[in-house]
């Protein structure tokens, strides 16, 4: 019988004789894929008699595109034939799109191929070949920027090792072709890292940059010899120092390390296996804090992994001579001498294989053959926590989450289900909406301000917030609110001036994949990641979005919601009160000013490094620098902190000062810093603190204070800080002014209705 | 023989044009064709198909010819 089948068709004919239409088709087409691979002029010829019988239906677009793509190298002729027809008859499906775009790309029309591409891209956004033919085709027309930013996107939705070491390749070469001559695009950043450990370590780096770049981050990586770190970490000629790297991750593969842990057994002494332990993280202690003196890049190191099986089996964990007892102890020793170095972090490396599982994770073949133990899966999960780190480190985090309400705070639409119909409670659906509001408000309690900004009527959402009875989130949770039926974008903008930060601090959760597309459209700084499509996995999102994650946690991030809930009750005063000045007076505030002491430390490395609106030199410095500042006999580092009636606000500005040298005539006292938390303007407290530092030079018997402005991308508004308080301009030096006051000979006026308490006073 | 989606996989591998990948190749021809890209070019193989190779099958590969017999058994015993 198989003589008698001539095409497709006839093929179709037969297989139905034993099988339903519609498998019989999907038989069908799996063979033509088969030919397509195989034969593709055969395929070409049986496809083209089924297109001009019009059995287009048993083609289908994929086979097309496929068979268009098989023969473009050989034949674009007959592959742009054939193209010609299946654009006729499928002109959106994203598979034949593409497949045009790379014929127009083989043809080096990169135009026409950006058009097919973007034209795939609008009806499937996240389509791979589309995205990474759009993001080629920008490349070699010269728009970089945009080119960059869809490589990222490909990467995200591709996660294969392979496609990002091509993607890194070809990135590397369109930036060092436009010599840093673009611009990169919004929310995008640079970081300099360096790989070093006892694995080999090149399928990592692939992967880390790819996580990188899906952050917003171009990385340049340095890595490692196979375990020469140590030599690497000693040796101030060795690379490692000499890449100037800000972020320094070192791999270890501990089974190497501490071999009588991996290998004990029911004979060997416990005692000896912790002394191999102990001996091991004191001399990796010692190697880190050495290079650490020498260096201030942040130090991610990898923890052990224990086996997933254990020669005891139960008895393991009863047993003293178990091995899952010398890994806690090797753990809770790592944790307890690397931290304290400062800057060195150990990474968690056990709990995010578990999140895959370490079968999967892990690849004995790899292991043996390439001494490299992941998998493609556990270099992605590894990679993507060293991404987190490495934008952490460089001292990027997120600050405000924006939430939808329908269908992301609760299932259903009020204005719809009312009050009574939403889903919301203790059971089924309902809880897994209770659970993703219990891990709002532990982002909330963390110090993430949280913000709504919903299409809906005001009326039916104040309706939930006060009856429904399994609300976890409340009104004083929220530091702005937009309900409304205006586009969101516009929105997210007031949102952030509302709330006084930058637009790019914030984070947006909605259900609407139209919403979010507009979103990223018009307001591209706005993070918006997709939520999952089933609400029951909401809080595991939720739970794994590291965007707000800050390697630094100080009692003011722990303490921040209530600073917005009482910022509230402060705007109704201030509504009540006639003046500003009779407001101002009304908060009674008291400024307490001291020079830098271990416990506001951290938080003033935090301003320095976050503050950008309020901030008239925009310097970071790292703790190592601030440190070093507060050693220095000539420099001052004051921290401000400020209570006011309704509350305590915490420290809220930071001011460096430094004495010119004693011989210089007339010696100056400069301010390199000085920076307000955007929480307290409008309060005068500036004026305030401007007034204490100009006294306190003339205390150290400095003729002048000289101030500057170097201005940045966001601190405009402090442009002309200096001249409105009296100061006087001298010659600027490059983009930086300088302004400088008579500060022996005039005071300051400070304003009447804040009380300064002199912290410094006391110490020095 | 060789189809498209195999040469650009190698292509990506090797760092070089699709075009430049031929079943004539092997790794005395494609310089980058190291044992670390060997091994890269395992698990991207690995991936794509959906196919197991073990550690002799790797040893074994020695050109284009031998992944493309090699994706064509892996696949025809996984049914496509």
């Amino acid at each position: 019988m198989t003589a008698q089948i001539r095409d497709l068709s006839a093929l179709r004919a037969c297989l139905t004789e034993w099988l339903p239409a519609p498998v019989a088709g999907e038989q069908v087409r799996r063979i033509l894929a088969q030919i397509i691979a195989r034969d593709p002029e055969a395929a070409l010829r049986l496809i083209d008699q089924e297109l001009n019988a019009g059995h287009a239906d048993l083609v289908g677009p994929e086979a097309s595109a496929e068979l268009i793509r098989e023969l473009v190298p050989s034949s674009p002729e007959r592959a742009n034939a054939l193209r010609a027809k299946a654009v006729a008859l499928w002109p959106a499906h994203p598979a034949v799109c593409c497949a045009a775009a790379e014929l127009a790309a083989a043809q080096a029309d990169w135009t026409e191929a950006l058009a097919s591409a973007e034209h795939a891209l609008t009806r499937e956004p996240r389509h791979p070949a589309a995205l990474r033919l759009a993001a080629d085709a920008q490349g070699e027309l010269g728009r970089t920027t945009e080119a960059v930013a869809r490589y990222a996107a490909l990467l995200e939705v591709d996660r294969s090792p392979n496609t990002a070491a091509a993607v890194m390749a070809r990135l590397d070469r369109l930036v060092d072709a436009a010599r840093e001559r673009f611009e990169w695009p919004a929310g995008f950043g640079t970081a300099r890292v360096a790989v070093i450990g006892n694995i080999t370590t090149n399928f990592l780096v692939q992967a880390l940059r790819a996580a990188c770049l899906i952050e917003g981050w171009y990385t340049r990586v340095w890595a490692g010899g196979f375990d020469l770190y140590r030599q690497e970490l000693l040796d101030p000629a060795s690379g490692l120092y000499t890449s100037d790297a800000q972020v320094i991750l070192l791999v270890l593969d501990w089974r190497e390390l501490v071999r009588m842990a991996y290998r004990a057994n029911l004979s060997s002494d416990p005692a000896s296996v912790r002394t191999q332990i102990d001996a091991e993280v004191d001399q990796l202690t010692a190697l880190l804090s050495q290079f650490r003196s020498r260096s201030q890049a942040s130090v991610l190191v990898t923890g052990p992994i224990s086996p997933s099986q254990t020669p005891l089996g139960v008895l393991d964990a009863a047993h003293e001579r178990g091995l899952e007892g010398h890994f806690a102890y090797l753990r809770t020793r790592l944790g307890e001498k690397l931290h304290p170095i400062g800057g060195v972090y150990v990474q968690q490396t056990d709990r995010i294989l578990s999140g895959v599982g370490k079968q999967v994770a892990l690849s004995a073949k790899m292991d043996y053959l390439a001494r490299m133990p992941y998998s493609p899966q556990g270099l992605d999960v590894l990679a993507r926590d060293m991404a987190s780190f490495v934008r952490q480190a460089r001292g990027k985090s997120k600050k405000c989450l924006v939430l939808d309400l329908d269908n992301t705070l609760w299932g259903g639409i009020i204005g719809e289900d009312g009050l009574s119909g939403i889903k919301l409670g203790p059971d089924g659906v309902g809880r897994a909406y209770l659970d993703f509001q219990h891990e709002i408000l532990r982002l909330h309690q963390q110090g993430v301000i949280l913000a709504i900004c919903s299409k809906n009527n005001e009326q039916d959402v104040a309706e939930v917030f006060q009856k429904h009875p399994h609300m976890v989130l409340r009104p004083e949770h929220f530091a702005a609110v937009r309900i409304n039926w205006q586009d969101k974008p516009a929105n997210l903008r007031a949102l952030a001036d509302e709330i006084n930060i930058g637009i790019d601090s914030l984070v947006v959760l909605d259900d609407n994949p139209v919403e979010r597309g507009a979103i990223r459209q018009l307001v591209p700084q706005v993070l918006v990641p997709d939520l999952p499509r089933d609400p029951v996995d909401f809080p595991e999102f939720l739970r794994g979005l590291t965007c707000f994650q800050s390697l630094q946690l100080t009692e003011e991030d722990l303490q921040r919601g209530r600073f917005y809930a009482d910022e509230r009750r402060r705007q109704i005063l201030q509504k009540q009160a006639g003046s500003i000045e009779e407001y101002l007076a009304a908060l009674e505030m008291v400024v307490n000013i001291r020079p830098i002491d271990d416990f506001t430390q951290p938080r003033i490395v935090q301003l320095i490094n976050r503050t950008n609106q309020f901030n008239l030199t925009a310097r970071r410095y790292s703790e190592t620098d601030v440190q070093r500042m507060r050693w220095s006999a000539d420099h001052f580092v004051f921290s401000l902190g400020l209570e006011d009636r309704y509350g305590d606000n915490g420290i809220v500005g930071v001011a460096i000062l430094w004495l010119t040298a004693a011989d210089d005539r007339p010696r100056a006292a400069i301010i390199d810093s000085l920076l307000m938390s955007c929480r307290i303007l409008g309060r005068n407290v500036e004026r305030a603190f401007l007034g204490y530092l100009a006294e306190f030079a003339a205390r150290l018997d400095a003729a002048y204070i000289e101030g500057q402005y170097i201005p940045s991308d966001k601190n405009a508004q402090v442009a002309d800080f200096y001249p409105r308080h009296g100061f006087a301009v001298i010659e600027p030096r490059g983009s930086m002014q300088r302004w400088r006051f008579a500060c022996r000979d005039a005071r300051i006026e400070r304003p009447p209705y804040i009380r300064i308490l002199d912290g410094s006073a006391a110490v020095s | 023989m060789m189809n498209e989606a195999l040469r650009k996989l190698l292509a990506d591998v090797f760092g070089v044009k699709p075009e430049k990948i031929s079943e004539r190749d092997s790794h005395e021809t494609i310089p980058a064709w190291d044992s670390l890209r060997h091994l890269q070019m395992v698990m991207a193989l690995e991936q794509q198909y959906g196919i197991q190779i073990d550690t002799e099958q790797i040893a074994n590969i020695k050109s284009v010819a031998d992944v493309v017999r090699l994706v064509e058994t892996a696949r025809g015993s996984g049914g496509g």
